[in-house]
């Protein structure tokens, strides 16, 4: 099937999206970044649920959020998954396509700083070099942690890198601390026992901060809610699957991330918390009222301001739509 | 009218003259050789006659018309890269009737056979090019524009490549091709002893601007036949010295001139 | 004949000598294991993968994937660098725009050709052939210029049509060079996969190494680059095999 899609790409591109926009009412298509949080959505194929809302899920991973907003302006996919804070960031403006219209997970230790053992207290930073990917949730812990103890981002050294190479960078002395995710959170502790490494910052300390959540694509929105409605319940049909049979949860997801079912477990304890149906909604609120992300969104849209990631302060009332969420399972079955 | 005829030919590129005012005729079957320094311009005039240089001024006729773009009447044999590696001896020489119309298939193949019988190749029909030696790649090349049905033959310093005694042996076969064919050939060279064997009349040029500086009559001096006893004579070193004089005098000059 | 054989035996005892030494490096704890597993390590881990998800599969995927976006950019670059090679203002027009192009960095074009081409197959091939057309090219255009002019002049005093000339005369004479380059390019193909694959990813070693880089799996990121590079030698010596075969009148 997909050698054929490929040779078919080949020959006749054309032919390939013209087959694709025909499918693209009863399919899901959704793109989102290598992560085991976002995992509901792809365990939700294997309980049968798209198929019993009468929709099909195509899921790819993609982490640059440069191409999935031009994939998103484009109109070539439905629904995103990533944090508030990265959800904010430039060129992000009012019009752009992208609502928010529930969440999946919240970090609950999956990101943090790690520091040599020579730094005891975020303040021991001023000064010092400090490597992280620009727009990562570790920033928005670092860079509040900074501002507890009255300083800034300006009062260190950063230096960019990919976050994939986390444990090099941090065994160069020179480096202070990385702001990084797991799971090279727990294994650069193990990996470089000479700097003595630990973790200063988790996402652990600031439960409601990271929060990730799911975004359609304006247009499709208002043309096609019933395809939203699909995916939030299949969402939460898989989270509270996770609640009742973690084991088998974590054995269906593993394929997907090239993982073994025992390492998606560990991640998943050692870093998230999906969230439940309920749990959105304390999040989103209903019927048009508002929640606890309105004010994390206000917070963290603060944060990317300061320090540049972000160009435009957006509404969160503008940005946070839960007319989805509200009714849900209004006549059928959770 | 004679057969080719050189009218006023001149050539320049830009500011630098390479032929002055030239004139010289032609008669069918008779072996021209040009003779002079190298750089001097001749090979200009034979490129001319084949088509692959146009005259800045003046004329070349063949037969009474005027010469147009290169057609198969005049084919040329070049020093290096006269054979194509990709096809066997056999492939190139009956490359040359490749675009021939009024040939049936079995007449291009009976043609073949006889031009790689004249030239002597007919055990090295399917040999490659690169597997045979330099002397042998020359005769495919002659052999190829003589199925082409080539008029005259523009050689430009075909044997400049080759040792001594290669070198004497296609000189032979040359000249009795080319008597037996009974083609016009314009050969092109700076050595003085092939000029004087080779050649039924020797052209020789000054530095360029290429101009006549000498015509020598070699078959009035030396008779129609070229043999290898012809070389060793008398008459033969004595035209060989002259013509050796008249190539020097035109070194002489450019080292007079010379700041 | 045996000087081949010779080539051959030098050729494998060098690449044990390497691993070997990698497998000593590796013991001997000098560099981390996470960074630098050992080769026995590597090859457990490619049979699992093999066994357990589906390299093949992807190995398959991406073989299919370089070679349909090689053979586009190789079927629009050999008749344009012809073009280019044999007809001067075609040439002036078009290189300094390819030259220009050609020194673009592929990954920054990514968000555009989703733009243009969406998340699926297409994205993935034109990012390929983006890497491979502009190279291919200009060494098509510099092929046909490096052919003789004897060669073309030949077949202009026996008659041939401009047209004849070109399939004739410069096809031949540039053949045996242009398979060549079409190897050489083909194998910057490859490079590429990984930023191509990437992109939306779902299938393709490009796709199992960046995952597997995700979750810091270095053996799995060693296994599927090795797949990479144990295709790129099997379809580098088939291809110079066939060069063999095909060009034997090359042999002196």
């Amino acid at each position: 099937m997909r050698f054929w899609k490929v040779s078919a790409a080949g020959l006749a591109a054309g032919a390939c999206l013209a087959g694709a926009a025909l499918a693209q009412d009863t399919t899901i298509r959704v793109l989102a970044p290598t992560w085991v949080g976002f995992a509901p959505a792809l365990v939700a194929q294997d309980l049968g649920c798209y198929e019993a809302e009468g929709y099909a899920l195509d899921f790819r991973f993609e982490d640059d959020r440069a191409n999935v907003m031009a994939a998103m302006e484009r109109g070539d996919i439905d629904a995103d998954m990533r944090t508030v804070g990265e959800h904010q960031g430039r060129p992000r403006v009012p019009e752009t396509p992208g609502t928010i219209i529930g969440t999946i997970d919240i970090s609950v230790g999956g990101d943090g700083v790690l520091v040599d053992g020579s730094i005891s207290d975020v303040s021991d930073l001023a000064g010092r070099t400090v490597a992280i990917e620009p727009n990562i949730p570790a920033r928005l812990l670092l860079q509040m942690a900074l501002a507890e103890a009255g300083l800034s981002l300006d009062d260190v050294q950063l230096r960019e890198i990919a976050t994939a190479d986390t444990i090099a960078v941090l065994a160069d002395p020179s480096v202070a601390a990385v702001g990084t995710y797991e799971p090279f959170l727990s294994q650069a502790v193990t990996a470089l026992p000479d700097r003595n490494p630990r973790i200063l910052l988790s996402s652990r300390d600031k439960p409601d901060l990271i929060v990730d959540i799911i975004t359609a694509r304006d247009d499709e929105l208002a043309a096609n809610p019933g395809k939203f409605r699909a995916l939030l319940r299949c969402v939460y049909r898989a989270v509270d699957f996770f609640g009742q049979d973690p084991a088998r949860f974590a054995e269906l997801a593993a394929p997907y991330y090239g993982l073994t079912p025992a390492e998606v477990t560990e991640i998943i304890d050692t870093s998230l918390a999906y969230t439940t149906y309920e749990e959105a909604v304390a999040y989103l609120g209903t019927g048009g009222g508002t929640g606890k992300l309105h004010d994390v969104f206000r917070q963290v849209m603060q944060l990317n301001l300061e320090y540049g990631a972000a160009d435009t302060a957006l509404d969160p009332g503008q940005e946070i739509d839960n007319t989805i969420l509200t009714g849900l399972w209004d006549g059928v079955e959770r | 009218m004679s057969y080719l005829e050189f009218r006023s030919v001149t050539k320049r590129y830009g500011p630098v003259e390479v032929v002055a005012p030239f004139d010289l005729e032609v008669a069918e079957g008779e072996f021209v050789v040009f003779l002079g320094p190298s750089g001097c311009g001749k090979t200009t005039l034979m490129r001319m006659v084949g088509g692959l240089e146009q005259p800045s001024s003046g004329r070349i006729l063949l037969r009474g018309q005027p010469l147009g773009p290169p057609d198969r009447r005049r084919g040329m044999v070049f020093q290096s890269y006269s054979a194509f590696p990709w096809l066997t001896v056999a492939g190139n020489v009956a490359y040359g009737m490749r675009y021939r119309r009024d040939l049936t298939a079995a007449e291009k193949r009976a043609r073949t056979a006889h031009f790689l019988r004249l030239v002597g190749l007919t055990d090295f029909a399917h040999q490659w090019p690169n597997r045979i030696s330099g002397g042998m790649r020359q005769r495919v090349a002659i052999a190829r524009t003589l199925a082409a049905g080539s008029e005259i033959l523009l050689m430009d310093e075909p044997f400049g490549a080759l040792d001594a005694l290669r070198r004497e042996r296609l000189q032979l076969e040359l000249r009795r091709i080319q008597r037996e064919e009974g083609r016009t050939v314009i050969f092109v060279t700076h050595d003085v002893e092939e000029a004087a064997f080779l050649a039924d009349r020797v052209i020789v040029f000054t530095r360029r601007p290429a101009r006549i500086l000498a015509e020598v009559d070699v078959t009035a001096r030396l008779g129609p036949e070229s043999t290898l006893e012809l070389r060793g004579s008398a008459e033969f070193f004595a035209l060989r010295n002259e013509l050796l004089a008249l190539v020097r005098s035109t070194d002489e000059e450019e080292e007079a001139t010379a700041p | 004949m045996a000087g081949s054989r010779h080539r051959i035996l030098i050729g494998t005892a060098a690449s044990l000598g390497l691993i070997l030494l990698w497998e000593a490096v590796s013991r001997s704890g000098a560099v981390s294991a996470r960074f630098l597993p050992a080769p026995s390590v590597v090859v457990a881990t490619l049979w699992t993968m093999i066994a357990e998800r589906g390299l093949l599969y992807h190995a398959g995927v991406s073989t299919l994937r370089v070679w349909v976006a090689f053979l586009i950019a190789a079927a629009m670059a050999v008749p344009i660098g012809i073009l280019m090679g044999s007809v001067r203002w075609i040439g002036a027009a078009l290189e300094p725009v390819i030259d220009f192009i050609r020194y673009l960095p592929v990954p920054a074009l990514v968000p555009l050709s989703i733009i243009w081409f969406g998340v699926g197959e297409s994205t993935k091939i034109f990012l390929l052939w983006l890497g491979t057309f502009f190279q291919l090219v200009l060494l098509v255009a510099d092929d046909v210029r490096r052919v003789p002019h004897e060669f073309h002049e030949t077949a202009m005093t026996v008659g041939a049509p401009g047209w004849r000339r070109l399939t004739d005369v410069s096809l031949p004479a540039m053949l045996p060079t242009l398979v060549d380059n079409m190897r050489i390019t083909l194998g910057w193909c490859w490079t590429y996969l990984i930023i191509a694959e990437i992109v939306a990813a779902d299938s393709g070693l490009g796709f199992v190494i960046w995952q597997a880089r995700r979750f810091f799996q270095t053996p799995e990121v060693m296994a599927g680059v090795i797949t990479i590079g144990i295709i790129g030698l099997l379809t580098d010596q088939v291809i110079r095999a066939a060069h063999r075969r095909w060009f034997r009148y090359l042999v002196r």
